[in-house]
Parts: structure tokens; sequence; C-alpha cells
């Protein structure tokens, strides 16, 4: 019997152990820290820049009028010019090679084809430029260059809204042809190159603070686009305005244009009772209210005005049209001179546009009717050219050129935006794109490599594998001349690079050490193992008695 | 059964019959005990039943409102009783609920004679056996029972299938008792603890019944498997895909609900690392299968004892307990009245269970619709009520073991005994 007992005891505890056995296995595939494999050296090559080159082909064609007098070698100039305009191209990118740091390389290479034009005067009346051919890729350009038919003796540039311009050579020589020429493609793409240029080299310089960078958003692929009308005080004056028409007729147009890059999605509200948070200056003499460029920081209500967009996630951009209270107008801004400033608007960086307004009161009513909301928003999207990163090709063409010739601009068509500008702009936000999908990329592989608990699930591996696919993509796209669809690709590696970033699994074990494990796993198991262990103990020291005895 | 015994019987099942169909006729209780969070769980509830009946009588996959947790057999069984008037629906409970207190009569009885011949304690002698009818009336007359039929919660499936199984297994009708043992596993999971006890029913007798303990064994097994996958597959051809088995057997394992019930998982895993979740999911499950072989082996000589405990550890143990669980394994209790002279705990156990009926209302009250408590009021009181069920365990565990010692060492009765 007692031997019986002694059996059955054992057998009663091997069989809790066995339990315990088989739930081991089990306890180590529960607790792993699932990761999978990230593409780590791919990753590295990418930040080091060795896994690519960046090249942002530009193709030119030039229609050289056939003029009797003279002939121009057409394959002679482009040769000649490709050469001069490389070489101008690259006086700075040597530059950077020699400070010793590894070469980032990133490079414009030009292409040109000349062409003999010979009906030049049936296909041209000056300033006709819509019966040219046109090319429809971002990249190529078509230049027309014929001889000057005026008495002007500069030379006369017309930069079309279209990829192309017109050059009024006022001396019929080659030499002239060629450095007029390339000082007009210099001037057009040199911004744009350093712009980028500095993106890719020191893509977090902080050292010389940049005006453009700091108005320009960061890019989002969607962006919320508020227009609020602000009335000060309500009980003297009732504003309304046809917003809805406005956008439709001068906004949907930019729009729609600048869908390809970033999507807009418009909306607008009227708030009442807005009022500034200081005291505007008073001119007693003139009794006028004006603000100053110190003051204009302070112009948005921020506690109180309800600009928070709680539509969507993405960015939001605002646009303030403010009227003010009878007490505090008519209200002007000044410049730091004094003169007062003729849009009565400001640009806020990074964040919309102000305008000011001082309807005629009178009738205790306002609406902004149609046409007065013309000027209104071509001040708009003026301001919204600027926070979007569209920069006006010939503010700095003009620059760049030379006085004794004459630079003139089509006027923008009713999207706002020319090609050439709108083909920069997507050039600059390729080159942002990838630059900052890399970083992001970088981040994570370094952030995963530093925390051993972090969890990575297969999705973020998936999403790191496309993101790094999607700028092999865009980078081949780029030596292909497809910028669309490089555009696409780095927007789609740079969503993909974040979404994975910023993956709620990720962050979800950023800190989790040692210790809090023993303060999970005790509680439980000490209580539990101690009457196992303490039986398995007793087991065993009876055994060895056993033993002994027999 | 003399014509007094008769009597007696009729009596309490025509009360209990009587108290029940009273009670039904107040629909506003039996809504409040539908909706008790102690009485019906997310895998018992009735109301979830109902949603999943709608679902699949409208030609939509039951399991896809993602409310429905329970077995398909019991959407035919339902649908059935649907062609039938209301009242049929509440009569069936209360049926149910007879069939299992006279099924426990006859375990009792059937328990009577197996002991017959067991050494008993000197005491004993004198003292008749407890009757049959009173186990039933324990059972009938519970609180805990009355409230769970009225809730009209689905545990009584189970229980039913449970005690059938027992019933049958003692009548060493083994195609049926294993038959209702795996519909009370197919239709709640953790029955399946039960099989150990069940077939040592078959074992320990084996030999006087001329038979082999290993053919017991296997067939018993078999049988077991062949049931289990004949009501698998019947399931499958009821709604038409395996979704089933994610939704009712994936619920009860992987606790996606956190409903709070009376049992330990609910509060743990809301508080419970996400990491850590899985990890401990296996821990708290091993832990209600862990006493299976243990508990088996300790009682094998008296396998209905050991069925006691199990279904006690279930009720305790399991991921979604209710009041209904704690009604079964209390309606064994009687059953071995003879243990409960050595129980010490009585008064403790009888006023825990008083407390936590009053208490956990209250506080469930406080946390969810008076917002002066929160969830660790309610949670204190399922503790409150998980530690007077198992001091029960315990102390009835103990009184067997001790009762059993003093039968085979009469001249050490009057001495404790001691671990060392």
């Amino acid at each position: 019997m007692k031997e019986n007992n002694g059996k059955i005891r054992r057998l009663i505890i091997t069989s809790f152990y066995i339990f315990i056995l088989f739930g081991l296995p089990l306890w180590w595939k529960t607790t792993e820290v699932y990761r999978a494999q990230l593409p780590f050296a791919e990753i590295e090559e990418w930040s080091n820049w060795e896994a690519f080159d960046l090249e942002f082909p530009t193709q030119f064609i030039i229609y050289v009028a056939n003029v009797e007098t003279s002939t121009i070698n057409c394959a002679n100039l482009s040769s000649n010019l490709e050469n001069s305009i490389a070489s101008r191209y690259n006086v700075n990118h040597s530059k950077e090679a020699s400070n010793g740091k590894r070469q980032k390389s990133v490079r414009f290479p030009v292409k040109i084809r000349s062409l003999d034009w010979s009906d030049w005067k049936n296909d041209l009346q000056y300033g006709n430029l819509e019966n040219l051919n046109l090319v429809s890729e971002n990249g190529q350009y078509i230049l027309y260059i014929l001889p000057n038919t005026n008495s002007n003796p500069n030379t006369k540039v017309l930069v079309g809204n279209q990829r192309q311009a017109i050059i009024e050579i006022n001396q019929w020589d080659t030499s002239v042809i060629e450095k007029t020429v390339s000082d007009l493609i210099v001037s057009l793409f040199m911004s744009e190159q350093a712009a980028i240029k500095k993106f890719i080299i020191e893509p977090l310089s902080n050292s010389k603070v940049e005006l453009d960078s700091m108005r320009t958003m960061k890019y989002s692929p969607q962006y919320q686009v508020t227009f609020s009308l602000m009335n000060g005080d309500p009980s003297d004056l009732l504003v309304n305005w046809d917003i809805e028409e406005a956008v439709d007729k001068y906004l949907q147009f930019f729009v729609n244009k600048i869908s390809m890059i970033s999507n807009l999605t418009v909306d607008s509200q009227i708030q009442h009772y807005a009022r500034l948070t200081f005291e505007p200056y008073h001119k007693a003499d003139e009794n006028y209210f004006f603000l100053t460029p110190e003051l204009l920081p302070h112009f948005i209500n921020a506690a109180e005005w309800n600009l928070a967009s709680a539509v969507s996630s993405y960015p939001t951009l605002n646009f303030i049209l403010y009227v003010p209270s009878k007490e505090q107008s008519p209200l002007y801004i000044q410049d730091s001179k004094g003169n007062i400033a003729e849009s009565n608007a400001f640009l806020i960086p990074r964040w919309g546009g102000v305008i000011i307004k001082n309807p005629e009161r009178s009738t205790g009513i306002h609406n902004f009717s149609l046409e007065e909301l013309k000027s209104i928003m071509s001040i708009f999207i003026t301001q919204l050219r600027g926070l979007l990163g569209v920069h006006d090709v010939w503010t700095e063409a003009k620059h760049a050129l030379d006085v004794t010739t004459s630079i003139e601009f089509v006027t923008p068509p009713n999207t706002a935006v020319t090609m050439w500008e709108f083909d920069s702009l997507i050039r600059r936000r390729i080159a942002e794109n990838i630059v900052t999908s890399i970083t992001t990329l970088k981040s994570l592989s370094q952030l995963v490599t530093e925390i051993p608990n972090m969890v990575v699930l297969d999705h973020i591996q998936t999403e790191v594998f496309l993101a790094l696919d999607n700028l092999a993509k865009s980078c081949t796209n780029l030596y292909n001349n497809q910028y669309n669809l490089a555009l696409y690709h780095s927007k789609k590696a740079i969503e993909l690079a974040e979404s994975a970033f910023f993956d709620p699994t990720m962050v979800s074990m950023l800190y989790f050490p040692d210790e809090h494990k023993y303060a999970i796993y005790m509680p439980l198991f000490v209580p539990i193992s101690v009457p196992l262990l303490v039986a398995l103990h007793r087991e065993i020291k009876n055994f060895k008695i056993n033993k002994r005895v027999k | 059964m003399s014509s007094k015994d008769k009597f007696t019987g009729v009596l309490i099942f025509g009360a209990a019959f009587a108290v029940r169909l009273i009670l039904f006729q107040f629909s506003n209780i039996t809504e409040i005990l539908g909706s008790r969070v102690e009485i019906v769980t997310p895998v018992t509830s009735f109301t979830r039943l109902t949603e999943g009946l709608y679902l699949f009588e409208n030609g939509v996959p039951p399991y896809d409102g993602g409310a429905f947790h329970q077995a398909p057999l019991l959407l035919a069984f339902f649908q059935l009783l649907g062609y039938l008037p209301d009242i049929f629906t509440k009569l069936a409970f209360i049926l149910m609920d007879l069939i299992l207190a006279y099924c426990l009569t006859d375990i009792a009885g059937i328990k009577q004679q197996l002991y017959y011949n067991f050494p008993k304690l000197e005491i004993e002698l004198k003292d008749n056996e407890i009757d049959p009818w009173i186990v039933a009336g324990f059972y009938l007359f519970n609180p805990l029972t009355i409230a769970s039929c009225l809730s009209k919660s689905t545990i009584i499936f189970t229980n039913l299938s449970i005690i059938l199984g027992i019933y049958y297994s003692l009548k060493y009708n083994k195609s049926y008792g294993m038959f209702w043992i795996t519909m009370a596993t197919y239709l709640s999971f953790y029955p399946f603890m039960l099989i150990l006890p069940l077939i040592l029913f078959f074992t320990n007798n084996a030999e006087s019944r001329g038979k082999n303990i290993k053919s017991e064994i296997f067939s018993c097994v078999g049988l077991f498997a062949s049931w289990l996958s004949g009501l698998l597959m019947l399931s499958y051809f009821l709604v038409g895909s395996w979704d089933f088995l994610g939704a009712t057997y994936g619920v009860i394992l992987l606790l996606p609900d956190l409903t709070p019930n009376i049992g330990l998982f609910w509060y743990f895993f809301i508080e419970m690392f996400d990491q850590f979740r899985s990890f401990f999911l296996v821990v708290f499950q091993l832990h209600a299968f862990i006493f299976m072989v243990p508990v088996s082996i300790k009682f094998r000589d008296h396998p209905l004892f050991s069925i006691f405990i199990l279904s006690g550890i279930m009720a305790i143990f399991k991921s979604y307990p209710s009041i209904g669980d704690a009604s079964l394994y209390l309606a064994f209790l009687p059953i071995y009245s003879e243990i409960i002279k050595y129980m010490r705990y009585n008064f403790l156990t009888t006023n825990i269970f008083c407390y936590c009926s009053i208490l956990s209302p209250i506080f469930y009250h406080l946390w969810i619709y008076a917002g002066s408590g929160n969830a660790n009021f309610f949670y204190a009181i399922t503790l409150v009520y998980t530690i007077g069920n198992i001091i029960l365990l315990v102390d009835a565990t103990f009184a067997m073991s001790r009762r059993e010692f003093d039968i085979w060492n009469p001249d050490l009765r009057n001495y404790e005994i001691i671990q060392k």
C-alpha cells in the first residue's frame, strides 16, 4: 500500500512536469520577438549613394531659321552648345567634389539637337506661339531662333507657357547664337539645379537659412486648402462671399494641374467675431490703422480662431480674407519703410496667406462678388504657388541674363502655372522625395538595429522592399527622361517608407527592458513553481534514501 | 422506490417546474437575468444566439456578424423550436433542467449502489444514505441554477450533455456515454477534460465485467474521435463552411471578446502587454487543463469525484465562466454528502457565495452605470468568488482524502494529519 502510494504520488508529480514541458516550446514560440529581415545592406547602400546615380536629363531641340545670308552648321552648333552648357553646369559641381567628402553624384546631362528651319517666315508671326510644334514630355524643350526683324537692337527672348521659347537674335552670327542660347538655358535651369543639389548634397544643413525651403510646405501627397472669411465684428457689417464659384472659376484649373504632384481638397468657412489679439497702430492724421511687419507674426489669433482642420489628417493650408471691425478700419499693412503695401496681403511660411480687405460698410452688409474675388483669388493663388514650391522662372532668369538681352514671358494660362514652372516643380519634388525616402529608411534601419526588442512584422518588411523598389524605379525613370513616372514612383517610395516608419506595431515596443520581463513573469510563476519544486525536491530525497536502504 | 419516495420526487419536480414557469412569466426578470454578465457570457448568451439565428434564417452566414459564438447544432435546434409558439422555448429550458435533475437522482442512486460494498466509517453505518430526490432538489432549487435557467443561458446544453454522459457511462453504455461527453466538448470545449474520469468508469470494473482494459480505453477514445468528427462534419454541412471553428473554439481559446464575467481572464487580458498576450493565453488555458491528469490519478477509484473536482476547476478557470458552470459542479456535492462532515470551511464558503451574489451586481452597477467605481471593484468580487470556489474544492479534496485515510486507518482517526 505504502509503496503504491509513493508510486502514485510520483506519477502525479510527473504529470504536472510533463504538462510544463509541453508548455515550454509554446513559451518560446509565443514570446519570441518577431523580426522580419530588413534589407539593411541595401538601405545602407542607398544612404551612402552607392546604389544609384541621380540624373536629371534635359533635351533641347533648336530650330534655327534658314537665313540666306549666312549658313550655320547645325551639327557644330549642337555639339558646341552641349559642351559649353555642360562646362557651365559643372563649375559648381567640381567645387563640391574638391572638399574631400564622398561625391554624391547628381548630374544634369544636356542633349541638343539643332534642326534647320526653312519656312520659318510662314510658320511664325512673331508672338504667335500656338502654331509652332510643341513637345509633351517633361524635360524636352524647343527653342526657335530667328533673326531680329525689328529695329530694336537688343536680343529678344520670349518664353512661352508651354515648353518652348523664341529667340530673336540681333546679330546673326554663330558665336552670338551660341552664347545667347547657352545663357538662356543656364539662366532658366541654374536655380533649380542649385536647389536640387542642395537637397541631395546637404539635406539636413541648417547653416544657411534658405527662404525658399522655409516657405514651402513639407511634401505630402495631399493637402487640405481652407479658405476662411474672417469677420471682425458682424454687429455693424455682415459679410458673405461667392467662394464656391470663385474656386470653380479661378482655382480649379490650378488644382487639376497640380494634382499630379499633390491632391488639393478645398473647403471654406466664414467666421464671425474674429478679433485681433492686439491693437493695430493708428495713424491719426490720415485716419487709418496699420500693421507693421513686426506685428504680422501675431496676426493669427490661434487660440480663438478655429482653424485646425478636423476633416483630414493631411497638412492644411489656410487662406484668410480678413475684414476688420469698424473700430479698426480701414486697416493696412505697412512695410518697414512706412509705405502701405499695395496688395494688403502677406504670406505666412508653411502655413498659408492672409489678405485684409476694407469693404464699403455703409449698407451694413457686404457680399464679395465673383468679380471682387478675382483679384483676391489671384493673390491667394500666388501665395499657394509659393507654399507648394512653384518657383517663378522669370524672376530667377531675369537676374541671370545679361542686360542686353530682353526677356519676356508669356503670362501663365488659367492654370496659373506654366509648363516650365511645373516641370521644374516636378523635378524638385522628385529629388526631395527620393532624399526624404532614403533618410526615412535609414532612420528605420538604425532604429531596428539599435532596439533588439522591436517587433518587425512582415508587412513592414514588404513596405521597405517596395519602397526600395520604387526608389530604384524612380531613378531609372529619371535616367530615361520619364519624369512623370519618376514622380509617381518617388511618391510611392516616400509613402511606403513613412507608413513603415510610423506603423503602430513598430512603436509599441520601443522601450521594453529586461527587468520588465521579470516583473511580468514573477508574480505568476514563482507561486506556481514553489510547490512543484518542493515536491520534486522531496521525491529526489526519498529516492536517495530508498536507494541507500536497499 | 416506495410510493413515499415517488411522492417526494413529484413534489420536488413539480415545485421546481412551477417556480420556473411562474418566473418565466415576468419578462422583466428574464430580461434582466439574460443581460447579467455573471449569468450569461458571450459564448452562452441567448441574445447572441437569437442574432445568429436571425442571420442563419435569412441566408447570411451566422458567424459573419462577429457576435455569435455558439455551436451550429444549437442553431438547428432553435430553428426547429422557432416553428413552435414562444412558450416552447421556455418549456425546453425548464425541461432540460428537470431532465438533468432526474439524471442526477439516477446518478446518485447508482453511486450509492457502487459504494455499497465499499468500507465505511463506523458512524456512517447507522445513517441512511442521502435520498436521491434530495440531490435533485439541491440542484433544482439552487438559486444559481434557477437564475441560469431563467436567463436562457445555453450553458444548460453543455451541463445536460455532461450529466447524460456520466449517466450512460455509469450504466456502462459506452457509445451513448461517449456521445454525450463528445457533445459537451463540441458545445463548449472544456468538458474534454472529463473524458479521463469517464474512461475510468469503464476501466475500473472492466475485469469484473469480463473486458480488457486496453480495448476499453481504445474503444472509448475511438468513439470519442468518431463522434466528434461526426458532429463537426454535421455542423459543416449545416452552415456550409468551417468558419464556425474559429468563431466558437477560436473565441473560447483566444479570447477576443473581453466582456467582463466572473472569471479571471477578462481583466488580466485587458491589462496585458500585447507582446505577452499570446504567451499568457497559452499559460491560462494550459492551467485549466493541467489538473486533468493528476486529479484523475489521485481519485482513480472515485471517477465521479474526479468529475466533481474537474467540473469545479472548469467553472473557475475556463475563459468564459458563468454561474451556470458553478451550478453544475455544486450539484455533485450532495451526492458525496458523506464527506461534508470532514469539510472545515463550510461556513466560510457559504458566506462567500452570499457575499458575491449581493456585491457583484452592486459593484458592477457602480462601475458601469453609476461611474463611481472602476473595473477593479468588479474584478475584486470575481476574485473573491474564485477564491470561494477554490476553497470549496480544496476542502472537498481534503475531506475525501481524509475520509479514505480514516477508513483504511481507523486507529489514527483522532490524530491530526500534518504534511511535513
